[in-house]
């Protein structure tokens, strides 16, 4: 072969790393912006949740020592920064204690709603609940709690599987060497208690 | 909410994915959004009026059965372009793994995927061989459903990550409501059991349906077994033991489907194995029939373990018959399951199934726009 032929070759093997180099970047930026999203849909329907749940606690629907449970636990879940900027520097110690947060919403909300059999509303069974929430205007913000609730463990379940995915990519040499991740932070699954098991994300006790 | 959902097998084959596809786009356009469905037709005339031709149709194997699938390069302009024009809110992509034009279409988006997977019976050598080739196509789905436990289960070992699970709907009314028609209702002497399923296909267990049959003759021997479903009735006479007992109904349109599991005393799911979730099941409880069925994961999850119907060992005859005899001759026990099944129906009507996928739509919404809020008060700082 002569030099030419060398020349070429080469040139196209550097070609075809340039290609897979800027494709595997792309990919990851895509992801990274996945978990940005699914990370800010998680927030709306975290801070969804602990209003609906605050709503109701204040209601004056709920025994007294449940709406002080709820009341408690609500606000110590809206107290946690959520803007853009404070989600972007959030350190794992930050994460943490957020999660711990909703952890304890999610059972201050198990212990002050009726049992899932008992409850009404689009995500509950079709018979109303028997006394208790059963009075009119308490079943309303009942649901709107519940569904607030139902659609955390959705964002959650996504926001997870976008994290998942991103880590996956990271942790390829190609990327870990070409340095394509940037200064980006190594993105963290959301764990916290949400009241769901396995698929099904209606929550539960 | 513009919606733009594509389907990636012919509608004029039916088929579950296509059933399904169909009536969420129906619900969704009752309830206000405004729909298109992107399928494989080469003739547009075909379609619903929500639907959109992908053309290029090819007749492949494909998972066990010939599906009508789309691709080619045409084919793979033509879905670029209609997602590009559509400017959807919400794409949502179904059986995203099928060589057809989901996956074009995945291959095109840019964002707010949703994608529903189906089958429980994915190949799984297929997918490592092509997984460099389609993971960074399935990195692009923002939410993730599974129609079923198994379906969820699937997705998880085969692709990764996780999936939420929202079952296949059925319009319940439609099957409650359903016309009995006199020539299918059973008598306390002739009992009838209804069977629907393509008769050639070893998986929809027509065959343990035929091996029940004497058992249960022995007992009664008025029982009528009518069986509906495409494919050769003379074939699947010549190897039942029993064939005088045999009704073929041949091909049933939806109707018919309704009226017979109406008209039905009991219905019977004898299936071997690859169901996903036995939407069937969900139509024959809706129409008030009482349901025996194999104890595929599928189908004890639908019958909340036998709450709901009977289940036998899967490809066990004469566990079958015992089931079968158990209920036929008991009309009170018959009548509790029937209740009782009928309420569980409910939780797969289109009301709430839909209702569940428009909250998955909105939750991958509000990621977007929070988002997208985030970076403009930064950029307008």
């Amino acid at each position: 072969m002569n030099p030419l032929t060398w020349a070429l070759a080469g040139l196209l093997v550097l070609c075809l790393v340039a290609w897979y180099l800027s494709a595997t970047a792309q990919r990851l930026d895509r992801l990274h912006r996945r978990v940005e999203t699914s990370r800010a849909a998680l927030d709306a329907e975290l801070t969804r949740r602990a209003s609906a749940a605050l709503e109701l606690a204040t209601s004056g629907r709920l025994d007294p020592a449940s709406s002080l449970l709820l009341a408690d636990a609500a606000t110590a879940a809206l107290d946690a920064p959520r803007t853009p900027a404070a989600l972007r520097d959030a350190t794992d110690a930050d994460d943490a204690q957020r999660w711990r947060a909703e952890s304890d919403l999610t059972r201050a909300l198990a212990a002050a709603l009726p049992p899932p059999g008992e409850r009404a509303g689009p995500t509950g069974a079709d018979e109303p609940a028997p006394g208790g929430l059963g009075v009119e205007g308490g079943d309303e913000r009942c649901a709107r709690v519940l569904d607030a609730w139902h659609r955390v463990g959705l964002a959650r379940r996504f926001h997870n599987d976008a994290v998942v995915q991103a880590r996956r990519l990271r942790g390829k040499r190609v990327v870990r060497w070409g340095h394509l991740a940037g200064h980006a932070r190594l993105p963290e699954t959301a764990d916290f208690h949400d009241g769901t098991a396995d698929g099904d994300v209606r929550p539960g006790p | 909410m513009r919606i733009g959902i594509v389907c990636p097998y012919s509608f004029d084959v039916p088929g579950g994915v296509q059933f399904h596809v169909r009536d969420l786009a129906e619900h969704l356009i009752a309830l206000g959004h405004s729909v298109r469905v992107l399928a494989p037709a080469d003739d547009p005339a075909t379609l619903p009026a929500f639907a959109d031709a992908a053309g290029g149709v090819v007749a492949v194997p494909y998972n066990g059965s010939v599906a009508r699938l789309s691709f080619g390069p045409l084919t793979a302009a033509r879905v670029r372009r209609w997602v590009t024009e559509g400017d959807f809110d919400v794409l949502h992509v179904h059986e995203p793994l099928s060589p057809s034009t989901s996956l074009l279409a995945l291959w095109a988006a840019q964002r707010s995927v949703v994608a529903t997977f189906h089958t429980a019976n994915l190949r799984s050598r297929a997918m490592q061989a092509a997984s460099p080739l389609l993971r960074p196509s399935l990195e692009k789905i923002a939410a993730r459903i599974a129609v079923s436990e198994d379906a969820r289960r699937t997705v998880v070992e085969h692709v990764g990550g996780d999936a939420v699970v929202v079952p296949n709907g059925v319009f319940t009314d439609r099957f409650a409501r359903a016309p009995r028609r006199p020539e299918w209702c059973g008598t306390p002497e002739r009992p009838v059991v209804a069977f629907v399923g393509r008769l050639d296909e070893p998986r929809k267990g027509l065959g343990v349906l035929c091996e029940a049959v004497p058992r249960v003759r022995a007992v009664l021997p008025g029982a009528r077994f009518l069986v509906a479903g495409r494919g050769d009735a003379d074939a699947a006479r010549a190897t039942a033991p029993d064939p005088g007992a045999l009704e073929f109904l041949g091909a049933v349109d939806d109707d018919d489907k309704r009226s017979l599991l109406a008209s039905a005393d009991v219905y019977l799911a004898p299936h071997t194995g690859g169901e996903s979730f036995g939407i069937v099941l969900v139509e024959a409880l809706a129409a008030g029939a009482a349901v025996v069925a194999s104890d595929l994961g599928a189908f004890r999850r639908v019958l909340d373990d036998g709450a709901h119907g009977r289940l036998f060992p899967t490809g066990d005859a004469a566990a079958a018959a015992a089931a079968l005899l158990e209920l036929l001759t008991d009309p009170g026990q018959r009548r509790r399951l029937v209740d009782a099944g009928q309420r569980a129906a409910r939780r797969y009507d289109w009301s709430v199934v839909a209702a569940d996928v428009l909250a998955v739509y909105e939750t991958v919404r509000s990621g977007e726009d929070a988002h997208r809020g985030g970076e403009q008060r930064r950029s307008g700082r």
